[in-house]
């Protein structure tokens, strides 16, 4: 009896004290993630050295989010003239570009308080994201030019505006990466909302995908967005219940 | 073929020779702390090694006792999802495992598994406007279902209380080989029907 009460009493507590809701949004309406896998993001050659190392850092960071398939890779340089870039004529997934003339490339966000921008475009018929673009700032002279950032907020803002050309859109959680600002937050960790929103997009399918176990290709095709066919479970019940039926049948004939 | 690989291991723990009798079945609640030792902030906003978020399970499992080992099944499924204050998305999990159990002592077992993990994520679809440096933006909740199937590999404890009730805790790794490693805590305390509650040692008697 009083096992009894003790398990009511640790089940109502535990059920108040941690249920919360999360609140990922996404870019589009009805987007899915990339379909190529690994996905490259290649870096605009102008772009610093330092910010290089940032990049590596935040695709890094979006790699450890458990539960996806995303898998994301450092391309190679690329050299394109910024209307390309902002226009997404360019032949790769994902540029990074640095803009000098930052208002004019990112339609209008203030060269003053606006570090990056970052943006996806759509076109596949099935809704995956097949271009995404980084603008980041280092327009001369403005107050919010990218090397005048402390490196906590320069890589936070390169996580965050690589998120968003996952396809995420910002968070209403504080926490979370994909929160507006960078305002207020000193450390760089995965929130749940972002590996949340990050599983949605690309969801890990390790029966029926490419990667067994979190590595080795075993057969080719995307493990992306894809559901379990309903048979799954069934198919994976059925060989233990007939080893259990055998052997009943085999004891009932002895 | 990763679906065959699966069941060549399964095939690797089958029950060896000798029938087996239904030793118990229960029912439990668990509580399932995901991304244990990986750094990551809660909906606390507070860092930490101890897991971002817990589900909460109720668990369903049925066990038969070999001559030497205890083979079983488990289904737990979340009891409330995770979800929006709006219900624009949910977050389901469901975890199905074969259990392969070692007596230890008499009412404590070592149990493993190798188990599927599947997360649900649903969406309802819909817009939101937020901040958006220094203005307003629509952002879009998410409108269609995805579901993840991770592998799990599965550890732990379970201990026979008085009267048919136990508890267990168990460690879940996913991932295990990537970078993507995934290490989830999963305590359940629930009651079972069956041989008396106390599992652990091969039955047996004189008639």
């Amino acid at each position: 009896m009083k096992t009894y009460r003790l398990s009511i009493a640790a089940l109502s507590i535990a059920l108040l004290a941690t249920v919360k809701a999360f609140s990922f949004t996404l870019l589009g309406p009805n987007i899915r993630g990339y379909l190529a896998s690994p996905l490259n993001v290649h870096m605009d050659s102008s772009c610093t050295s330092d910010l290089s190392n940032v990049l590596n850092d935040a695709i890094d960071f979006w790699n450890q989010a458990p539960h996806s398939g995303l898998v994301l890779e450092r391309g190679y340089d690329v050299a394109y003239a910024s209307a390309d870039v902002v226009n997404y004529n360019f032949e790769e997934s994902i540029v990074v570009l640095c803009s000098t003339n930052f208002s004019a490339d990112a339609n209008g966000f203030d060269a003053n308080s606006v570090l990056g921008v970052g943006s996806t475009r759509d076109t596949d018929f099935d809704g995956h994201i097949d271009k995404g673009r980084m603008i980041i700032n280092f327009t001369p002279n403005a107050q919010a030019n990218f090397n005048a950032s402390d490196g906590a907020t320069q890589e936070l803002t390169v996580i965050h505006e690589l998120g968003h050309v996952l396809g995420l859109g910002h968070s209403s959680e504080p926490g979370a990466i994909m929160y507006f600002t960078t305002n207020g937050k000193g450390e760089v960790n995965l929130h749940q909302d972002d590996i949340d929103g990050l599983r949605h997009l690309y969801a890990q399918d390790e029966l029926g995908g490419d990667y067994f176990l979190g590595c080795a290709h075993i057969a080719g095709g995307s493990g992306r967005n894809q559901k379990i066919p309903p048979f799954t479970l069934l198919f994976l019940i059925v060989p233990v219940l007939l080893v259990f039926l055998m052997r009943q049948l085999s004891k009932l004939e002895s | 073929m990763r679906s065959l690989i699966f069941f060549v291991v399964l095939f690797l723990f089958r029950p060896s020779h000798g029938s087996l009798t239904l030793s118990e079945y229960g029912l439990g609640y668990g509580i399932l702390n995901s991304g244990m030792l990986q750094e990551s902030v809660g909906d606390n906003g507070k860092s930490s090694l101890l897991g971002s978020f817990t589900y909460h399970f109720l668990s369903a499992h049925i066990t038969w006792q070999g001559p030497l080992y205890q083979y079983g099944l488990r289904l737990a499924y979340t009891l409330l999802p995770r979800t929006t204050a709006d219900d624009a998305a949910k977050i389901t999990q469901l975890v199905f495992s074969p259990t392969f159990g070692v007596p230890l002592k008499p009412n404590l077992t070592w149990t493993s598994g190798l188990g599927i993990l599947v997360t649900t994520s649903k969406g309802q679809g819909g817009s939101v406007f937020l901040n958006n440096a220094g203005s307003v933006s629509e952002f879009f909740r998410p409108s269609d279902t995805n579901q993840s199937t991770l592998l799990n590999i599965e550890t732990g404890l379970k201990y026979d209380l008085e009267s048919s009730w136990y508890v267990s805790g168990e460690f879940f790794f996913n991932g295990l080989l990537g970078e993507k490693r995934n290490m989830s805590l999963f305590l359940t305390i629930g009651y079972t029907w069956g041989m008396a509650g106390y599992s652990g040692a091969p039955q047996g008697g004189y008639e």
